[in-house]
């Protein structure tokens, strides 16, 4: 990494002469050293979360272990980076959701709640204060008006909406994957949702997987809560890849 | 390890990405005395090696467990007087739920809120990390017996047993070799006073004092000192059964 920029890179507020901002160049890095990949795809009537479950420490009680949360009954995300900063923003985020249901009487839509923690994203990487979170989040949902959505958000304020995306260590590997299946075949049901979203995970990072060492979250157009799929229901996802290969 | 210009404030973070000030706050834990946190059959200990660094202080006082409520207990490993600013805040967070709610906060809930205070003071570049971990333990008739584990970091797990401090290799030995799941609390005091023992092996010839807590069945589940006379049986038995080890070797 060159160091021409001479002091640039420590501080928040200070372009490089190159006109990057190091710090949040570091804050992407920060994501990923929890050494996760996670996974979201859209399909037609339904969107899927993926990541991998890792439990840090024999001593932990597995089930707090997670990077799947709910933002509000609809909204579903997925951490992946920094696990302290990560609890901090679904915080936010629930916080958010609800206020904007308070005021408005409706279900925050995903994609404002995108655009306003991204727009708080942004203030972290202008003002000295406080740094940025080391977390990139995909959100989900099934809006009632524009259909299955998948957001995702960084540490530099950026949010889109994606088909397919991935965050994590093996980010680009599983981005690659993702735009060579999209373009076979885009408009998935919702099997071929949760399928390619495990197939890719498997795929970037070759190793078999248990149920215990994924978590899949889903909504859908029937049921727009989103939720956690059962060991038995990723089992049983698992054992159709298998046998498909 | 140099962090360079990397590591003069928490909110920098470094080439890699890793934030130095937080790492060396986990570094202050890890050079202080051992706390260990186990969850047996019937209940939960909290326990804590303090060493009596003068002939002048008071026994069994200055602790390092405290009750945020009646079923609720917290250990403080690492800088104390940061540790009492954590603790402060989870008292007032229980209070505040109970006040709102009507019903005491459960550990998942309290320790999640004491670890997103903890979290903050990791963002600002004007404040520093806690040089503190903190223990939770809990009974509540919903989820029974809880114990959590909150770093400097903000990072918090729920635990089947847990250690910060100097002697937590030898610790989580120690829980890998013994199910403590199988043990009540009662029989668990001998190997928990065991393990604090070894924990300060190298430093023998200076006087500890073992401190510990529990919320047991036989208790009435609420979070209370084990009896002195406990932890004095506890620690003999432990020292002797260090001997025997240690004569088989």
């Amino acid at each position: 990494m060159s160091r021409g920029s001479q002091g640039h890179e420590f501080y928040i507020t200070l372009f490089s002469p190159e006109g990057r901002l190091y710090q949040v160049e570091y804050a992407f890095k920060a994501v990923k050293t929890s050494g996760l990949t996670s996974i979201g795809v859209k399909g037609t009537d339904t969107v899927c979360l993926i990541t991998e479950k890792r439990v840090p420490d024999k001593l932990i009680d597995e089930k707090s272990v997670t990077n799947l949360f709910n933002v509000s009954e609809k909204i579903g995300a997925l951490t992946t980076g920094i696990p302290s900063d990560a609890r901090a923003l679904v915080t936010r985020m629930r916080y958010e959701a609800g206020e904007f249901r308070l005021k408005n009487g409706y279900y925050c839509p995903v994609d404002v709640l995108s655009k306003r923690m991204a727009d708080l994203a942004q203030t972290n990487t202008q003002y000295y204060q406080m740094r940025s979170y080391g977390v990139e989040t995909i959100l989900c949902q099934f809006d009632d008006e524009l259909g299955p959505l998948l957001y995702k958000l960084d540490p530099s304020g950026h949010y889109s909406g994606y088909k397919a995306t991935a965050s994590g260590v093996k980010e680009q590997e599983a981005i690659n994957y993702l735009e060579k299946q999209i373009k076979k075949k885009a408009d998935l049901n919702y099997d071929e949702t949760i399928m390619l979203a495990i197939q890719t995970l498997q795929n970037v990072i070759s190793q078999d997987f248990k149920p215990t060492d994924i978590e899949v979250g889903i909504v859908t157009k029937q049921d727009k809560k989103f939720h956690k799929l059962t060991n038995e229901q990723v089992d049983h996802y698992l054992n159709l890849i298998a046998n498909r290969d | 390890m140099s962090g360079s210009m990397y590591d003069l404030s928490v909110a920098t973070y470094s080439q890699e990405g890793r934030i130095y000030q937080v790492e060396y706050a986990t570094k202050a834990v890890e050079n202080s005395e051992t706390v260990i946190g186990v969850k047996c059959k019937d209940g939960v200990i909290l326990a804590a090696e303090k060493q009596k660094f003068s002939r002048l202080l008071e026994d069994n006082t200055n602790k390092r467990i405290y009750n945020i409520d009646t079923q609720t207990g917290m250990a403080l490993c690492g800088k104390l007087p940061d540790g009492r600013n954590i603790l402060q805040r989870a008292k007032a967070e229980s209070s505040q739920y109970q006040d709102m709610y009507a019903i005491p906060a459960s550990a998942n809930v309290l320790s999640d809120r004491v670890a997103q205070y903890v979290h903050a003071y990791t963002m600002y570049s004007g404040a520093r990390p806690f040089g503190s971990a903190t223990f939770i333990a809990s009974y509540n008739t919903f989820d029974g017996y809880e114990l959590y584990m909150i770093e400097p970091s903000g990072n918090k797990y729920a635990y089947h047993a847990c250690t910060h401090g100097k002697g937590r290799a030898i610790c989580k030995s120690e829980f890998e070799r013994r199910s403590f799941k199988d043990l009540t609390c009662q029989e668990a005091l001998v190997y928990i006073a065991k393990m604090l023992i070894l924990a300060h092996e190298e430093f023998k010839e200076k006087k500890y004092e073992y401190e510990m807590t529990w919320i047991t069945d036989n208790n009435g589940r609420k979070h209370q000192s084990v009896p002195q006379d406990l932890i004095n049986n506890a620690v003999q038995q432990a020292e002797q059964l260090i001997e025997q080890d240690q004569m088989g070797e």
